[in-house]
């Protein structure tokens, strides 16, 4: 089923599941490798969108958050939760982003999932960085709109934070322009976490 | 032409579409579920995904599309509405009151 552009606008589904479905099944579907195919998980963007992210975290973060989980345990096991929890609630539709045309019959859009979908996408092909909230301020129903973008990170302990910041920041913008044709006005980086690195945690 | 079957050619046009990765089920949530339980009785390959609706002389088609990471996403929407208006004209579905929605759900890699 594909409910998440049903879903209503900017309101988060409030349980564990995301579409749905639950994201205990999600994540046991991830780790069998998506298969067999479940046609009502790939038949949901947010599904998809969620899938794609939990991968990125288990691929790029796993020895590090698992090295700090036996360190502090407590500290970061409620901070995957934290992590996984925002993931769940940014993949639901939101707002609907235009994309402009010159014929006014053809009507173009974004989800907002979906953009946020990139920033994260963005932030997590970045070494040494696993993004953690993603918020747009702008008035995103107009097509080329000015967008200041928020976002929340973790960084390897060890690196230049505001070398780190940058680079997010080209990230994000380029994505952005790319495939939403908003105008992103300014990206504001919070490094609210750090995670110790394993050697073999590149 | 039904409506059901016109669905189902549309979806197959966008597959087509450079920088459509996938295509999702654009119809309300009530017949999406119907057509998940379809879905579930691998008959998916029977319905079509994008929406068709006729209302006072008018006709809205709205698909609901994942697209490819290596193409910007509005010339890719762009093509996939060229697209379907164009395969809506080869059916006789013509005219000012046609109205073409496409939206991206999902940017992601193609596969």
């Amino acid at each position: 089923m594909t409910t998440d552009d049903r879903s209503p606008l900017d309101v988060p589904e409030d349980d564990d599941t995301v579409d749905g479905i639950a994201a205990d099944r999600l994540a046991d579907y991830l780790d069998a490798g998506r298969t067999p195919r479940d046609p009502a998980i790939e038949g949901s963007a947010a599904c998809r969108l969620y899938l794609q992210s939990l991968a990125r975290v288990h691929d790029l973060s796993r020895a590090s958050l698992e090295h700090e989980a036996r360190r502090e345990p407590d500290r970061d096991g409620a901070w995957i939760d934290g992590l996984l929890d925002s993931i769940r609630r940014e993949v639901v539709g939101g707002r609907v982003i235009p994309i402009g045309h010159p014929d006014p019959a053809v009507r173009l859009s974004v989800t907002e999932a979906a953009a946020r979908g990139l920033v994260r996408r963005a932030g997590d092909e970045q070494s040494g960085v696993v993004l953690g909230s993603t918020t747009f301020d702008g008035d995103l129903t107009t097509a080329g709109a000015d967008v200041v973008v928020r976002v929340t990170a973790a960084a390897r302990y060890g690196l230049d934070l505001g070398a780190v910041a940058d680079e997010l920041r080209t990230r994000i913008t380029e994505t952005l322009t790319r495939h939403t044709g908003l105008t992103v006005v300014r990206v504001d980086v919070l490094v609210d976490d750090v995670f110790v690195a394993r050697e073999d945690d590149r | 032409m039904s409506d059901d079957l016109l669905s189902r050619d549309l979806t197959e046009v966008l597959r087509g579409v450079e920088g459509v990765v996938d295509v999702f089920d654009a119809h309300p949530v009530v017949e999406g579920a119907v057509r998940a339980v379809a879905a579930g009785l691998d008959l998916a390959g029977s319905t079509g995904l994008v929406e068709i609706s006729r209302a006072a002389g008018s006709v809205s088609v709205t698909a609901h599309v994942a697209t490819g990471l290596d193409v910007p996403t509005p010339e890719t929407l762009a093509r996939a509405a060229d697209a379907l208006r164009g395969r809506l004209a080869a059916s006789g579905v013509t005219g000012d009151d046609v109205v073409v929605s496409v939206s991206a759900r999902l940017v992601d890699a193609s596969r």
